[in-house]
């Protein structure tokens, strides 16, 4: 059974190249991939979450809002009682990398992060999570 | 025992937390499965219209799926939607993008969104799919939408399962509604022109009417536009009008009782297929492969 991932863009950030790419990178992993759309709230994506029964979301930003909103939908997603692998990505600073991981995620990846390192993240995610 | 049970209880109330639960206990293929639906089985419940939507890639299926659910949802209905798109073939993974068009509906603790990968199943619609709609049926919607992934053999099979069956077209189809004519055509009971908004989509909308008129049972024609809400409230007139025909009629019987017999069939496919490969060796002959395993299922058959 594939894992199901949902891919999600909180915040009023409209770019959404990268996330696709992720998207897609994943899916020719061999994940079930859901994609949001742009300009979501917090609480959008932890409805998605928890409709589709994702076992990893991936949160993506690339306004410099990551402080605010990843913290805020990592809470959200968990208030609902789940307990997905959520990964970071986007315009991160390393500095800012550290206080993510304090706050509620999983694993954060920088700009210049090869696709691959974040299905490997996802696979040994995988392996203490069967 | 004690959590199907509560599982159900908690379904019934209509929680979605739950919903999801129970949908993800099938996917998986959990151990508790079949007790859970034997005991879903034994609810009570009332039928709810199934809608199935089906049509080519582009044509607006989410578009419209996402109207439609932002209009009943504003008359205060309970709202679910199962929508599916293709696995791939290469990878075995999937791109569900169908909830992009309606996310802007959430958060919404009255309406109800899934999206599935068709896993590639040639007899089209999956046993998950099917039993989803029986689980959404016992936590009470209103309405139940099905997205199909495309056009292709599954769009026939949803004609034996949804209680009413909409085509959803867009206008510049010419080749395509020539290739539709000997198939989903002729079994759709809506025929929608989608993007009406579009220049030239009157002569898209006159060639298909003209075309609709020549059936057998001409089904109703709607022209919408999704992306400007026009005719909306006409598309779900004709189709709470086509399930109120039916139900008078006493076809939508006949449409849940094809529906349980096409569920048996496509669980016995799924529970076959591994058995089936294990019975094949390289260098036989293929239909005397065949051939021996089925006589062999039906010399147990007669002793069963």
């Amino acid at each position: 059974m594939g894992r199901k991932i949902v891919v999600a863009k909180p915040g009023l950030d409209g770019h959404d190249r990268q996330a696709k790419v992720i998207a897609r990178v994943l899916k020719d992993n061999g994940y079930d991939v859901v994609y949001t759309g742009i300009r979501q709230t917090p609480s959008q994506i932890a409805q998605t979450v928890l409709q589709e029964s994702a076992d990893v979301v991936v949160l993506n930003n690339l306004s410099g809002a990551h402080l605010e909103l990843f913290p805020e939908t990592a809470k959200r997603i968990r208030e609902l009682g789940l307990n997905p692998f959520i990964i970071g990505t986007g315009v991160i600073p390393p500095e800012d990398q550290e206080e993510l991981l304090k706050k509620g995620l999983d694993v954060v990846f920088g700009p210049g992060t090869p696709p691959q390192t974040i299905v490997e993240a996802i696979k040994q995610w995988e392996q203490t999570n069967p | 025992m004690g959590t199907n049970q509560s599982l159900i209880r908690a379904l019934r109330n209509g929680s979605q937390a739950d919903i999801a639960r129970a949908i993800t206990l099938i996917e998986k293929n959990d151990e508790n499965m079949s007790e859970f639906l034997k005991l879903l089985y034994e609810e009570d419940t009332t039928p709810v219209p199934l809608i199935g939507l089906t049509g080519f890639g582009g044509a607006g299926k989410s578009s419209l799926v996402g109207v439609l659910a932002e209009s009943l949802l504003k008359l205060g209905k309970r709202i679910g939607i199962m929508a599916v798109d293709p696995t791939s073939p290469k990878s075995g993974g999937a791109l569900l993008g169908d909830r992009i068009r309606l996310q802007h509906l959430f958060p919404n603790e009255n309406l109800f969104f899934r999206s599935f990968a068709n896993k590639g199943s040639l007899g089209g619609l999956s046993p998950l799919l099917m039993e989803s709609v029986k689980i959404l049926e016992v936590a009470g919607f209103d309405y139940i939408f099905l997205e199909t992934v495309g056009i292709g053999q599954s769009e026939v099979d949803i004609t034996h399962f949804a209680d009413v069956v909409v085509l959803v077209l867009s206008p510049g189809l010419g080749d395509e509604i020539q290739f539709l004519k000997g198939g989903i055509m002729e079994i759709a009971d809506i025929l929608v022109m989608n993007k009406m908004d579009m220049p030239s989509a009157n002569v898209s909308l006159a060639a298909l009417e003209a075309y609709a008129r020549l059936l057998d049972e001409p089904p109703k024609v709607v022209p919408v536009s999704a992306i400007e809400r026009r005719n909306i409230d006409v598309l779900l007139f004709e189709i709470n009008d086509c399930y109120g025909r039916k139900q008078e009629s006493h076809e939508l019987e006949q449409i849940r009782k094809q529906r349980n017999r096409a569920l048996y069939h496509s669980w016995m496919m799924q529970m076959l297929e591994p058995i089936l490969d294990q019975c094949y060796s390289e260098g036989e002959v293929p239909y005397i492969a065949a051939k021996t395993f089925v006589d062999s299922i039906g010399r147990c058959l007669n002793e069963y």
